[in-house]
């Protein structure tokens, strides 16, 4: 009994060893995003390409989690449905993003499913190559301390081809660039900004981007490049200009007399006296006088009497205090000279630094 | 409304029509008004003292100062009534001018007067045109001034009475314009000298005064 039970251990053993080793091994689980590019290429084939574009988008979205392979498919497959749709310009970006994941990618086996699906998808293929091709070099010191007056932040660029370099520089939060300057270079060109914004004045101390666009004469537009960089103006020691004198800070230029001119008296006295005359042309018979005409003289007499004993109030120059007024304008004058001069001087000799920041 | 007002009513509304609202107001702020009141103590005389008259006469007197003329409508109404019976008349005179300054003491001009004198027996119209020249001078008093005015009147037109000969106008005075408010006052003896062709002068004399206003400067 006991030699059957180890004569028949050793064979079950074996039996499940192998049975083991030889079933066939399972299947691996189909991801979601492999599952969805399936069902969108059945929705191709069945010429739905609307269902089929929001499946793979759905799969394209990064918040899905989908892995490299299944994105390419997907960008693919959503290229053929934009173009299903009659949308070139969409399949174009989808076949764009898809060349991204594989350069080398190809849709040869997919070309039943739309009849320009290779020729669009090759010619992108040769337009993100001529971009790849299409590059620039830039040289740049990191930090720097440059002139405010007349100085300039040099910047050296070389594209690998004949193309056109636009430079901008633009200060944090802003969208108009403050400096702006284009080159068709076929080998190493220069761009200097001047520190100055568009008004001329010296840019404030802060942040700016320093933005290149490359565009060959092809019109093959590279991806842009930009560079960070810290602008710090150096302070320098300037005074304040003297305002002009006030006129509190000046003599009074006038001396007032009192006067008693003739000239109204006379003029007073001579009316009076006509109207004296008129009293003998009066309606009165007889060529009598008609008193009535005298208080009208008499108006005009005590009128210009009491103008000559009030007198008038008449301003004279005072030639001293002129004089000193004069000494005391030009002296300020001197004075808000010089210190202009002397802050234009200092204002020469102020620096900028310019660092660049973090990485290109 | 009678003829002569319906002219006058359109030839204004003319006027008004041919430049534009904005431009009228304009003119308007350009304008330097005064008006106000004048009262003249008038005695009519003769060589015979019998026919002398006097009387007081109140009236309006209104001016304007635009550029550099100034235009000034006077109009002054009142008795002139004496001791001899029959002779009392009801006077309506009425004087427009437009003067310009020449120098800052002269100015001359033009002036027009119509006087009316009606009385029981007849309605007398003289129609008076000349010239006029006027004196001003400071007399050392801030805003007042001696004046002295003179006008001849050459060309003229009488209805119901006897031709004239060399009618002229004579007045001297003061006048004063407060520096402070916008008023002005004026004082001064006036003559005005008729000579009639076939018989001797006739003057009316008297003193004006006048108290005005300005209304915007």
């Amino acid at each position: 009994m006991s030699s059957r039970i180890r004569i028949i251990a050793p064979g079950v053993v074996l039996l499940a060893v192998l049975w083991v080793a030889l079933r066939p091994a399972p299947l691996p689980a189909q991801t979601p995003a492999a599952r969805l590019v399936a069902q969108a290429r059945v929705q191709l084939d069945e010429l739905r390409p609307d269902t089929a574009a929001s499946l793979l988008r759905l799969v394209v979205n990064p918040g899905f989690g989908a892995g490299i392979a299944d994105r390419l498919r997907a960008y693919v497959l959503l290229g053929v449905a934009e173009l299903q749709l009659g949308r070139a310009p969409q399949a174009t970006q989808a076949f764009r993003e898809a060349l991204g994941i594989n350069p080398e990618a190809r849709v040869d086996s997919l070309g039943p499913l739309h009849p320009e699906l290779v020729s669009v998808f090759d010619a992108e293929r040769a337009q993100m190559q001529r971009v790849r091709a299409l590059s620039l070099a830039t040289e740049m010191s990191t930090d720097t301390v440059v002139a405010a007056e007349g100085g300039g932040y040099l910047v050296t660029v070389l594209p690998n081809t004949r193309a056109w370099v636009t430079a901008t520089v633009t200060a944090a939060g802003s969208a108009a660039p403050v400096y702006i300057d284009s080159v068709l270079a076929s080998g190493p060109a220069a761009f200097t900004w001047n520190l100055r914004a568009a008004d001329g004045a010296l840019v404030q101390s802060g942040r700016y981007t320093l933005r290149f666009m490359t565009r060959d004469t092809a019109g093959t537009v590279a991806p842009p490049t930009s560079r960070a960089i810290e602008v710090e103006r150096v302070q320098t020691d300037t005074f304040p200009v003297p305002a002009d004198l006030r006129g509190s800070e000046l003599l009074p230029e006038s001396t007032y007399a009192r006067r008693r001119p003739l000239a109204p008296l006379a003029s007073g006295a001579a009316l009076g006296a006509g109207a004296v005359l008129l009293a003998g042309f009066g309606p009165l018979p007889g060529g009598a006088s008609d008193t009535r005409a005298y208080a009208a003289g008499a108006a005009i007499g005590m009128g210009a009497l009491v103008g000559f004993v009030r007198g008038v109030t008449v301003a004279m120059p005072d030639e001293a205090a002129i004089a000193e007024n004069r000494r005391r304008v030009a002296e300020n004058a001197r004075t808000r000279d010089a210190i202009a001069r002397a802050n234009a001087a200092a204002r020469a000799q102020a620096t900028v630094r310019i660092r660049t920041v973090g990485g290109q | 409304m009678n003829a002569r007002a319906r002219v006058l009513v359109t030839a204004a509304a003319l006027a008004a029509a041919a430049a534009p609202a904005q431009a009228q107001l304009g003119a308007l702020r350009r304008l330097h008004p005064t008006a106000g009141g004048v009262v003249y103590l008038a005695r009519q005389g003769s060589d015979v003292e019998e026919e002398s008259r006097t009387g007081t006469w109140a009236g309006v007197d209104v001016a304007a100062t635009t550029g550099r003329f100034v235009v000034r409508l006077r109009g002054m109404a009142g008795p002139l009534g004496g001791p001899a019976g029959g002779l009392d008349q009801d006077v309506r005179e009425t004087v427009l001018s437009v003067s310009m300054p020449v120098r800052p003491w002269l100015e001359v001009g033009i002036e027009g007067v119509a006087l009316r004198l009606e009385s029981e027996l007849a309605t007398t119209v003289w129609r008076l045109y000349g010239a006029r020249v006027g004196l001003v001078r400071e007399i050392g008093v801030e805003g007042l001034r001696a004046r002295a005015e003179l006008a001849v009147y050459p060309l003229t037109s009488v209805k119901n009475a006897r031709a004239l000969n060399r009618p002229m106008r004579a007045e001297v005075g003061v006048a004063w314009a407060s520096p402070r408010w916008p008023v002005e006052a004026h004082f001064g003896y006036r003559v005005e000298s008729i000579d009639f062709e076939d018989t001797n002068d006739l003057r009316i004399a008297g003193l004006v005064a006048g108290l005005a206003v300005r209304p915007w400067r």
